[in-house]
């Protein structure tokens, strides 16, 4: 065994050990979708509303596609561990799509759920969508903006 | 006395890993594993089976705690048997067994996630010790600048690191047990086709399966295909290795072929019966020794190897050919193999062979049910399978092309169509374009004289161990089309078996040897088709807005151009002799190249369903581009 070799386990050792469930000293942080209590300040929710679409899938993917807009929430102020909530509805699709973020610092927050595939043969017509960003902590749970969309062939 | 410990523990370690580079490529396909390991449940299999390891562990059979899902109704994968529910693939949940206690051994005096980047910083450190001892790297620099680096990539985890529930260890042995012998499976092959074609193209062979086949992707996630290819492989190699040995030694190896073939009667008997019937098929009919005492040796050894088989079913239901796979599913609000998401296909279908309260059977009954159960599945499949070879489209969408597959997916998966076909799953099979021409000479070169003997006996050990590879992949491929191409099998993964004897087919071929003539050009050409693929398909991720249906075609797309420019060249050098080593080696590094990224970027892009076990990885994962 090399020094550097001996010297590095060592090391990896005590590190593992000194913060191990005998000294008491927790390094780990809480899972970063770990949420709380607490709130926060948002002044400004911005949303590409003609992001909301139906498109057919692409490479093979015979599907139709519902594209969903990224949601950029501007966070002023946050207290202890609330999370962001930007949920995609579209009752006619039979869709809800949900997006979580827990916040800890001010700044902005981009949430972009990801594309829904709906199968062939389902899309008929045109449908209301609900874009709502929310506040959620085990001490509130607000709407901070919300708007409608219509998606589909009367676009 | 410590100098005689220490030549045991050599010896010990050249018959596991055979050589230094054995060892190096094992624990260099564990640190890659653990690259993009996912702590979490990918696919609702896995519930059951986490649910069946904590019983386990605690000695009991039947699931006693719901540790990994509320309900049973989202577990498929459970079987009922007088009120108790019972698990499946019991002989792979036995290897996690011990990996679980010691883990939770270890975890009361180290953190869990920490415990985690200390074992992968441990295996990171071994490594470098042994890499440092090859000749072509300066050893105590190379020392010095790995273990900075293992202790750096230890720093970062653990300065990153977020908290992992205690009670999570048992999920994470079971992954920790596939990656083991996910990287087993690269090392059993490094032997088996280093055996034949030295070790320069073993080594290759070994690290493309775990670094660019769907071996690589399932190594994590842990389904029995692992563990199955793996022992499928381990049996071709004894059998390979019993027909370069004589006497006493030749037989020890093709018992331990048939203990290995046995020992996945507990894990799968279904595909359990098609290994063994093949290989004692293919051993009786190559075998110089077909004494009575050989056979009855080997029967022997088959018999023990079924015996944990045969306990756990006597256990579970009172009769030992009754594995809990053909009991009745437990009866939920949910159907589980039809309604829920990502449900698993493997619910096979009962043979109305009822549970309930049954006397114990008679030996009779006990070969009547093995006969029962035999010809129903083994053979409506056998012929279903070769009725499938009649259908041109659905072979297509099996083996090459994927899509949105008529018929599939609807329903699961979210209608994502992130089942990919074998070749875009895997594009080095296209290695194996050459097989034909192959064979239209050997065919030839029989005409003008024969090369090859008629009695199989009398073959060489590689060409014996060919017609056992062919065998077994033309079985195991056969008795799953009946299924295929079904939803959430991702890689084909029912083939998985088939693929990792795939790997073994590529490397037979002339051609594909030729590309690892020039070592630094193999491994720059591949280096460079790694870093080509995650451009092009990063780029795509960013720049096209792809959905993850999308994105995995778009990489299935990408993966079959590499494939056919790979075919082509590989065809191209063995009809003429005209293409050079170097073109050769950049054709065979494309594909190989494209199908790391994709493992690489299922991981990391793709599929995020778990926490990372290392957190330094999802810093690193946050910074890309996400769907």
């Amino acid at each position: 065994m090399d020094r550097w070799v001996t010297f590095a386990g060592l090391f990896v050792v005590f590190v593992l050990v000194g913060t191990g469930p005998l000294t008491g000293v927790d390094v780990t942080s809480a899972s970063a979708s770990t949420f709380g209590d607490g709130t926060a300040t948002v002044t400004d929710v911005t949303v590409d509303r003609s992001g909301l679409a139906l498109t057919p899938g692409r490479f093979g993917a015979n599907v139709t596609y519902l594209r969903v807009p990224a949601a950029t929430v501007s966070v002023d102020s946050v207290t202890d561990r609330p999370q962001l909530l930007y949920i995609v509805s579209v009752p006619g699709l039979d869709v809800r799509l949900v997006e979580r973020r827990v916040v800890t610092t001010p700044g902005r927050v981009r949430l972009a759920p990801d594309d829904r595939a709906i199968p062939p043969g389902r899309v008929d017509g045109s449908y209301e969508g609900v874009l709502t960003v929310r506040v959620q902590s085990f001490t509130t749970d607000r709407t901070v903006a919300r708007t409608t969309v219509t998606v589909g062939d009367g676009q | 006395m410590s100098a005689d410990w220490r030549s045991r523990f050599v010896a010990t370690g050249r018959w596991c890993f055979g050589d230094r580079r054995g060892l190096v490529l094992w624990l260099g396909l564990l640190c890659w594993f653990g690259l993009t390991w996912q702590v979490g449940i990918f696919i609702n299999d896995t519930y059951a089976m986490a649910n069946t390891l904590v019983a386990l562990t605690e000695g009991q059979l039947h699931v006693t705690e719901l540790r990994y899902s509320l309900t049973f109704g989202s577990q498929p994968g459970l079987y009922e048997y007088q009120g108790r529910a019972y698990g499946r693939n019991y002989g792979m949940l036995a290897l996690a067994v011990p990996l679980v206690w010691v883990l939770e051994g270890l975890a009361t005096v180290v953190a869990p996630r920490l415990l985690l980047a200390g074992l992968w910083a441990g295996v990171g450190f071994v490594f470098v010790t042994q890499v440092a001892e090859f000749a072509w790297f300066d050893r105590s620099r190379t020392r010095a600048v790995g273990s900075m680096l293992v202790l750096t990539l230890f720093a970062a985890s653990v300065l990153t690191a977020t908290a992992l529930p205690r009670d999570q260890l048992a999920l994470v042995a079971l992954q920790l047990s596939t990656m083991l012998l996910a990287a087993t499976a690269g090392l059993v092959l490094y032997r088996l086709v280093g055996r034949f074609h030295g070790r320069r193209a073993g080594l290759a062979a070994g690290l493309l399966l775990g670094v660019a086949t769907p071996v690589g992707f399932w190594a994590t996630l842990p389904k029995r295909h692992t563990v199955v290819a793996t022992l499928v492989l381990g049996a071709v190699y004894a059998f390979a290795v019993s027909r370069t040995r004589e006497g006493d030694a030749a037989l020890r190896a093709r018992a331990g072929a048939y203990a290995l073939a046995g020992y996945i009667t507990w894990i799968h008997a279904y595909e359990a019966l098609f290994v063994v019937a093949v290989l004692g098929a293919v051993d009786l009919a190559t075998a110089r020794d077909r004494s009575v005492r050989a056979l009855a040796v080997l029967g022997l050894v088959l018999l023990v190897a079924s015996t944990p088989m045969l306990a756990t079913n006597y256990a579970i239901s009172g009769n030992p050919a009754q594995p809990p796979r053909v009991l009745p599913g437990v009866d939920t609000e949910v159907s589980p193999a039809t309604d829920g998401p990502t449900a698993g296909p493997d619910a096979t279908p009962t043979p109305g062979s009822g549970g309930g309260s049954d006397p114990p059977p008679s030996p009779l009954d006990v070969v009547r049910t093995l006969v029962g159960t035999v010809s129903t599945f083994a053979g409506r499949n056998l012929a279903g399978g070769l009725a499938v070879l009649t259908q041109p489209e659905r072979l297509w969408h099996i083996f090459v092309r994927s899509g949105t597959i008529p018929g599939v997916s609807s329903g699961a998966n979210d209608y994502e169509p992130v089942d990919l076909a074998a070749l875009e799953a895997m594009p080095l099979l296209a290695g194996l374009a050459a097989l034909p021409v192959l064979a239209a000479r050997r065919v030839r070169a029989r005409v003008d004289e024969t090369l090859l003997p008629l009695d199989p006996r009398d073959w060489s050990p590689t060409r014996q161990t060919d017609l056992l590879v062919v065998s077994l992949a033309a079985i195991l491929t056969v008795v799953y089309l009946p299924r295929l191409p079904i939803h959430s099998s991702l890689t084909v993964r029912y083939l998985h078996p088939v693929m990792a004897l795939g790997v073994y087919g590529v490397w037979r071929v002339p051609a594909v040897r030729a590309a690892v003539s020039d070592t630094r050009w193999a491994v720059g050409s591949y280096l460079a088709s790694v870093a080509v693929a995650l451009v092009v398909l990063l780029a795509g991720i960013g720049g096209l807005g792809l959905a993850v249906g999308e994105a995995v075609q778009y990489n299935a797309l990408w993966n079959l151009a590499a494939a056919v420019v790979c075919g082509a060249v590989v065809v191209a050098y063995t009809v003429s002799n005209r293409v050079p080593d170097r073109t050769v080696a950049v054709a065979v590094a494309l594909p190989a190249g494209f199908a790391s990224a994709y493992l690489l970027l299922s991981g990391l892009v793709y599929f995020r369903y778990g926490s990372y076990a290392f957190d330094v990885v999802r810093v690193l994962a946050d910074v890309l581009p996400a769907l």
